[in-house]
């Protein structure tokens, strides 16, 4: 049915949808619809069509509220398919809450499913490290440390993970900025402190000495 | 500052003991005590790793502590102070009295 429906016309059902899927549906269960063989392909078709045009928001929680409710074998067949979409969907203009809709997506997926984003890694680090410097909006930097938690398990090296993310907060003038780089700072010692080389702990260092002695930074934020 | 101090002890978990010790001194210890000092310096004691919590380091954050209370400037962080000998009492008993001694001089 959905495979007939105009893109303009899947948009319009991207609401009414995800009411229906929560109403009948519970978090972390699956839900018996997404399971059946080819069950998430009408929904999925629904979700896209919001996210490639103007219900981003609404298609991405829908998105992330689907994986919840879907087991991994079902999830494996579309799961390139909806990283894909989401990644180009990222780097379109959308407000501050579609993408952050989209990155909570992304790292709902990476949580449940992270073998199946693995093809997907240096993408989606990028995709987080230029979120985490969002200028516009905390909550999009917030959710863009998220996935880039989720996605420090998966990788054998972090120190070029580490490096970067060193570099933009010295590039930062935005406390804001600074403040989302340092959690992310925290979520790669936290998830693998013993992975990073020594002379990227001593950039952490200084780092911490400009904030903390020299006020730099998130000092402001106490 | 509290995420940079939250950093600053993640870091402290995978830095040798000399680079842990200099840390401390450099951000905490020899600095003019301040709201972000003491911050750290709680930041610090929360979990903090062996080499930070002996001897003369030990004794010097105390006095920091002390120092701190008294300030002018950080007297918000009075009770900031109060936590740091709670944390050295629960964890580390047998200085508390050193502590007290001291709190009461």
């Amino acid at each position: 049915m959905t495979g007939k429906l105009q893109p303009d016309e899947l948009e319009a059902c991207v609401g009414p949808v995800r009411q229906a899927v929560l109403s009948v549906g519970v978090e972390d269960r699956d839900l018996h619809g997404f399971v059946l063989p080819g069950g998430l392909s009408g929904v999925l078709g629904i979700y896209l069509a919001g996210i490639k045009r103007s219900s981003a928001e609404d298609g991405a929680l829908g998105i992330a509220e689907m994986v919840r409710r879907t087991n991994l074998a079902s999830l494996k067949p579309v799961t390139v398919q909806m990283i894909g979409a989401l990644i180009r969907a990222i780097g379109e203009r959308h407000p501050s809450a579609g993408k952050t809709a989209i990155l909570h997506a992304l790292a709902t997926l990476l949580e449940k499913a992270p073998l199946f984003a693995k093809p997907f890694i240096p993408q989606l680090q990028r995709t987080a490290v230029k979120n985490l410097s969002d200028p516009a909006n905390s909550d999009v930097r917030n959710e863009a440390a998220v996935v880039l938690g989720a996605l420090i398990p998966m990788q054998p090296r972090v120190d070029p993970l580490v490096t970067e993310l060193l570099g933009a907060a010295n590039a930062s003038v935005d406390d804001g900025v600074k403040f989302a780089i340092v959690k992310a700072l925290c979520e790669v010692f936290s998830k693998a402190g013993k992975s990073v080389g020594e002379s990227q702990k001593k950039a952490v260092s200084d780092l911490i000495h400009e904030i903390v002695v020299d006020g730099r930074g998130t000092a402001a934020l106490v | 500052m509290a995420i940079t101090v939250r950093l600053m002890s993640l870091l402290m978990k995978f830095q040798t003991a000399e680079a842990t010790v200099a840390m401390v001194c450099s951000e905490i210890i020899d600095v003019e005590p301040s709201k972000n000092s003491v911050v750290a310096l709680n930041g610090a004691l929360l979990d903090p790793p062996s080499s930070i919590v002996q001897g003369q380091m030990l004794q010097e954050m105390i006095t920091l502590s002390l120092s701190a209370s008294r300030s002018t400037d950080v007297t918000s962080h009075r009770g900031r102070e109060l936590m740091s000998g709670l944390y050295f009492g629960g964890r580390h008993s047998g200085h508390r009295e050193d502590y007290d001694k001291q709190l009461h001089q």
